[in-house]
């Protein structure tokens, strides 16, 4: 039998990749594209998590900013019901094609994530790093189009304490960037690391990332 | 290598999805004024609003069986994470009905 490769070399991950997909192949086929465990007839760990892509704790941390974005989106209704006028004075000085053209780079962002998954699938490790390097370059678009859309605010005097509308505007946008580049680290991170795993639930964080955009724009920019 | 592989059929079905989301988005930029055709402050009304959350909840249901891959998954978890961006989407449209009347 071939002795496996070093453990520093990229060739490690593949080696152990395929010693694991060729021990699934047993289990059936679903488990190869869904990468859950559930399916695997391996113990369940995690209940009813297992049966969720990637690891169970990138679902805990997505479930968890849900929840969170949930809450923040509750306080903005609630103030929105008090002060409909205040909010829609406020909203009006925001750049509705800015945020619009920023969901447009997330969701290509998203795309190439979801790319970069489907590649890793096949193990075409070059390619899943292309597809990450791409989906970071529309990530740090986004920031810089966000960065720029602060900076035009702050030239106007607007700040987080200027009214409720804009504590919770820049309370959400600017939780939402700090992900942002939370997720930028996770994707240098895993494209070191390029296991099946680190890939998928780093596309998860990017996803979830890309998900709670899509609920803020026509919240924060369109609603009035 | 090419950088886009042999458009197989789950690649197919990423590129769907990102062009309905795409489009879906175009919508929801036009229902919600964005371009400011009627003035800056004047309300959306409730058809645009209602119409701009139906966008909203169809990207996010596409994002999470596609990009997230829930597909895959149980049917318990699918159902969970629409109805929560439902239940979002419903809270928002029940404000602005609250704040604005019909």
């Amino acid at each position: 039998m071939q002795n496996p490769p070093d453990k520093d070399s990229d060739l490690y991950e593949i080696y152990m990749t395929e010693l694991a997909s060729g021990q699934n192949e047993t289990s059936g086929p679903e488990n190869k594209t869904t990468g859950s465990r559930q399916n695997s007839g391996e113990q369940s760990a995690w209940g009813p998590l297992d049966s969720l892509p990637g690891n169970p704790m990138m679902w805990v941390l997505i479930i968890s900013e849900l929840m969170v974005f949930g809450l923040l989106l509750t306080g903005y209704s609630v103030n929105f019901i008090m002060e409909p006028d205040l909010f829609r004075e406020s909203q009006a000085q925001l750049s509705r094609q800015i945020g619009g053209l920023n969901t447009l780079v997330l969701i290509t962002s998203g795309l190439f994530a979801a790319l970069a998954n489907e590649a890793s699938k096949e193990n075409r490790l070059s390619l899943t790093r292309r597809y990450l390097l791409i989906t970071a370059c529309f990530g740090i678009l986004f920031l810089a189009l966000k960065l720029y859309e602060y900076s035009d605010k702050a030239a106007l005097g607007i700040s987080i304490e200027t009214n409720s509308f804009y504590t919770l505007f820049y309370l959400m946008t600017g939780f939402h960037a700090a992900h942002v580049i939370f997720g930028l680290a996770i994707l240098g991170l895993v494209s070191r690391y390029s296991s099946r795993e680190n890939i998928q639930t780093a596309c998860s964080f990017w996803h979830m990332v890309d998900l709670i955009w899509l609920i803020l724009y026509p919240v924060l920019y369109l609603v009035r | 290598m090419p950088v886009f592989p042999k458009l197989s059929s789950p690649v197919t079905r990423l590129f769907l999805t990102w062009a309905l989301m795409s489009g879906l988005t175009v919508i929801s930029i036009i229902s919600g004024d964005a371009l400011e055709t009627r003035g800056h402050t004047v309300p959306l009304g409730v058809l645009s609003v209602v119409i701009l959350m139906g966008a909203t909840l169809f990207k996010c249901r596409l994002l999470l069986l596609d990009f997230l891959e829930l597909r895959g998954s149980s049917a318990t978890w699918r159902r969970g994470f629409i109805f929560a961006i439902f239940l979002i989407a419903f809270m928002i449209v029940g404000a602005y009905v609250l704040a604005t009347g019909f």
